[in-house]
Formats: C-alpha cells, sequence, structure tokens
C-alpha cells in the first residue's frame, strides 16, 4: 500500500434531492413544463468542469404512488424519467423519505458538502391534518417538517420551493423552508417554473465551483423574479 | 528546543520520531491551518498541535496560530509541575485553554477568528489525546488498538464543533492512554479535515501503521519527503483546502 492508494480520487459529493408533486391536479402543461426544465437542468450541470462539488442527483415524486424515481447518484449517472400525474398528494411521505435518504450515510457520505433540497407542489399535502383547515393551520407543526428541521443532519440545508399555481399553500411550502430570507417561488403561469429551475440551476453550479460548496450561494430572487412571483415567510410558530 | 518540522529523539526508554506539514489549498490567500511539533528531552516530553481555522471565518488564520500558541505555551511551562498524565490534568488544560482562547480576542469579534484543535501529548510513559472540532486523530497502539478518536458526528463536511462552540469546555475532550496501552510501539497521527475528509475510511485506520514501518525502512526523512510530495500532489478532483497532517511515533526499547 502507497499513501496514495488511501485517498479518494473523486470530488466530494454537493447533493440536490428534487421533490416533485405528480399529482393529478400537475397533469398536462405543468409536468410537461417541470419535466423540460428538470432535462435542461441536468444538462447545465453535466458541463460543469473542475468543480470543487460534484454535483449528484436524487429524486422523489409523490403522486399516485410516492416513489424515488432517482436514488442519490453522480450526474453522469442521474436518468429521471419523464413524469406523468395523477393521484393525490403524498408529500408527507415524500419528505419523510427524502429524510431517510438524505440521513443514510450510504446514499449521503459525511464528507458530502450540504445538500439542497427542492419541493414542487401544486396543492396541499393529502396526508397532513392541516388539508381541512389550511388557514389556520400551523404548519411548521407537521410531523414531517419537524422531523426535517431538527434532524442534526438537515436543519442547516438549504431548502427551496416552487408553488404552482392558485391552489398552492403558501404557508406550508414557506413552512418547508423555514428561513425568512428565501422565498417561495410563485408560479401563476408556466414561464415561471422555468425560470424557478434556471434560479436553482445557476446557484447550485456556482455552490459547487466555489472555494466553500457548503456556504449556501443564492443568487438574489430580485434579480430573477417579479415581486408577484416571491412569497417570503410571514409568520412561522417557533 | 528545535524548530523543525521532524525530529527524532530518544527519551529514556523510547525512541521519538515525529513530524509536521502543512499545503495551502489552491487558490487561498492564507493557509488557515496551523500546527506545532516539539520534544524535550530532558522534560520528557514530546507533542503535535493541529489546528483548522474554519474557512467562513476572516481571521482563522490568527485564530488557529493563537490555539496552538496557547497549548504549547502550556506545554512548555506547566507540564512539569505535574508528575504524569491524568484525567484531572487534561481537565486543568481544557480550562487553560478555554480562559486563554476567550481573553484573546474582543468578544464580539472572536467568531471571526474561530478553530478546531487537536492536539497529542506524550510524557512520562503516557499519552494525552484529543480536541475539538472534526478531521482525524487516528491511534495505532502495538497494532492492537486501531482508532480514530474523532468520533462520527452526523453531519456533513465542514460543519464542525469548534473553539466559538458555545458549550467549548465540554466539548474540548481529552483521553488517556497510560503505559499499559502501549507496551512497544504507538503511532498517532492528526490531520486537518482537508486531509481526512478525503480519505476512504475502511482504509485511513491502515495510515499509523504504515507511517511507522515507512520510518523503519527509509527513516523519518524519507517518510517526511514521501508525506510532502502526497500532499503536494493530493488527487481528489476539484480539491481546495489547506492540508496539515502530524505525528507522532514512540517506540519503547525493548530490553
Amino acid at each position: 500500500m502507497g499513501l496514495k492508494d488511501v485517498v479518494i480520487k473523486e470530488a466530494r459529493p454537493l447533493p440536490v434531492l428534487l421533490l416533485i408533486d405528480n399529482s393529478g391536479s400537475m397533469a398536462n402543461e405543468k409536468i410537461n413544463t417541470v419535466n423540460l426544465a428538470i432535462k435542461e437542468m441536468i444538462a447545465e450541470f453535466s458541463s460543469i468542469k473542475n468543480a470543487k462539488g460534484k454535483i449528484s442527483i436524487g429524486a422523489i415524486s409523490f403522486g399516485n404512488t410516492v416513489e424515488i424515481v432517482q436514488p442519490i447518484d453522480k450526474i453522469e449517472n442521474v436518468n429521471i424519467p419523464e413524469f406523468s400525474a395523477s393521484g393525490k398528494t403524498w408529500m408527507g411521505e415524500a419528505i419523510n423519505m427524502a429524510i431517510d435518504m438524505l440521513e443514510d450515510k450510504n446514499q449521503v457520505p459525511e464528507r458530502a458538502y450540504t445538500p439542497t433540497i427542492i419541493l414542487l407542489s401544486d396543492g396541499l399535502p393529502s396526508d397532513c391534518p392541516g388539508k381541512m383547515d389550511s388557514e389556520n393551520y400551523d404548519f411548521s407543526e407537521w410531523e414531517p417538517l419537524q422531523r426535517l428541521h431538527s434532524s442534526e443532519r438537515l436543519k442547516k440545508c438549504p431548502k427551496l420551493a416552487l408553488g404552482i399555481g392558485e391552489g398552492t399553500n403558501y404557508n406550508m411550502l414557506n413552512a418547508f423552508i423555514n428561513n425568512s430570507e428565501v422565498p417561495v417561488i410563485k408560479a401563476n403561469d408556466l414561464s415561471t417554473i422555468t425560470k424557478f429551475f434556471q434560479w436553482v440551476t445557476y446557484s447550485i453550479s456556482k455552490r459547487s465551483v466555489s472555494n466553500n460548496p457548503n456556504e449556501p450561494v443564492l443568487e438574489d430572487p430580485k434579480e430573477m423574479f417579479s415581486e408577484e412571483e416571491v412569497a417570503y415567510l410571514i409568520e412561522l410558530a417557533q | 528546543m528545535e524548530m523543525k518540522n521532524f525530529k527524532e529523539a530518544k527519551i529514556g526508554q523510547y525512541n521519538i520520531f515525529l513530524g509536521g506539514l502543512s499545503e495551502k489549498g489552491i487558490n487561498k490567500k492564507r493557509n488557515q491551518d496551523a500546527y506545532r511539533i516539539g520534544i524535550d528531552e530532558n522534560k520528557e516530553f514530546a507533542y503535535i498541535i493541529v489546528a483548522d481555522g474554519l474557512g467562513s471565518c476572516e481571521f482563522s488564520d490568527i485564530g488557529s496560530s493563537r490555539v496552538v500558541e496557547i497549548i504549547e505555551d502550556w506545554i512548555l511551562n506547566k507540564l512539569s509541575n505535574y508528575s504524569f498524565l491524568s484525567d484531572n490534568v487534561a481537565n486543568i488544560l481544557i480550562k487553560r485553554i478555554v480562559e486563554a482562547w476567550n481573553s484573546s480576542f474582543e468578544s464580539n469579534e472572536i467568531h471571526e477568528y474561530d478553530t478546531t484543535v487537536h492536539l497529542a501529548l506524550f510524557f512520562k510513559g503516557r499519552f494525552l489525546l484529543g480536541g475539538i472540532g472534526d478531521g482525524m486523530v487516528l491511534v495505532d497502539a502495538d497494532d492492537i488498538i486501531h482508532k480514530d478518536l474523532i468520533k462520527d458526528n452526523d453531519l456533513f463536511s465542514n460543519v464542525t464543533n469548534s473553539m466559538c462552540s458555545l458549550n467549548v469546555e465540554e466539548l474540548l475532550e481529552f483521553e488517556i492512554l497510560s503505559e499499559v496501552s502501549c507496551q512497544e510501539q504507538i503511532s498517532i497521527i492528526i490531520a486537518t479535515d482537508g486531509i481526512s475528509d478525503d480519505l476512504i475510511p475502511e482504509k485511513k485506520l491502515t495510515l499509523p501503521r504504515y507511517f511507522i514501518e515507512s520510518i523503519n525502512k527509509d527513516g523519518i526523512k524519507g517518510l517526511q519527503d514521501e508525506l510532502k510530495d502526497w500532499l503536494m500532489n493530493w488527487e481528489t478532483e476539484g480539491h481546495s483546502d489547506d492540508k496539515t497532517l502530524c505525528y507522532l511515533v514512540v517506540e519503547k526499547e525493548v530490553s
């Protein structure tokens, strides 16, 4: 054995986990736009050279079923299938599955840089008690979000969210982000979905080549989105 | 006290080999790591200290140098007051480090000097090992004990405890290894996470033994040259962290 045999040759992973709502209400143009935007994002990530943090991607879809459609893997191995939309919005189960994935050191090793979690949804979670009275429900009390924000490993992970259309509950998505400086992006038309993915792609690409990929880099939302396209945290129970 | 980056000497019945080296990260303005090695044959001690200034802190290069200085100062001036290393001595050292650290900088700026620190101290046949924060402290004693003293902290890289952690006094931990733990040979390696994060976990524990074999085969100068080449030509893609490593090998002469 020589000293060089002990060194890992690959750059440290910079994981990105996508949580994609493919419930029935996402059908047609919405899911088609998401499918295309994901393809473009992966193509951009694949072209990054000399990254300090090597981007790896995982994806969980929640619609008819909650499914790991892409285990976290390095970008060159990623093959996310096109989503079709049907069924309910089992978001809580998807968040719990995401926590399990990211806490598993076989999937995300200790040497990895802090993962980014991205949530896309157009509605209320079907598995949340707050769906009956979403205006008054405190989503920060929802068990999957409590688990996410109290996880030693995950509480510092940057979280981004896109709400698509009128049926979105922004308090819920803000409770997911849990950071008053990061807005939920509101897509009232399809072009904002594309812009959201461009924003994510730019921010994560920049992080991957920075000197410290653990420091969240977020392109200023004001540069990318209009006032109508952002929703900041209004009030969250501490 | 000779300031040199590797040295061998004899203390009583022990042959001591120790060395250290540090490589600034690519494209970095300053090396934020600091280290010291030292040996005193008359006072019967040898030590290695490694500190890793936090990348996000503006003056962490000063912080890492300062904490190394605090510990070295205690070793040079206070250690000989004690007859042997014990948990009590470790607690006194912890108190001294925290007090001296907190009084080194203005309280409103101290977080900009933040750093981790680890040390290995040999004194009259016993060892004190430990510190605070990430990186690695590898120990191989008589080819029986193989371990990394830095526990798996369940976090991602670069998220670490440090001298500015709120409960630093509890997080600073030292372990004493008595003469019984080392009948013949002990090899200790301390390194910053710029090194440890890029090592294959199941192979890194073989490094202390490799260091002993390398010293036996090529001498300490040979090991030092090999380490220099290793750090300068680090093979991990996209690496750019500062890399610092110190080692302490103690061999007991068998009569």
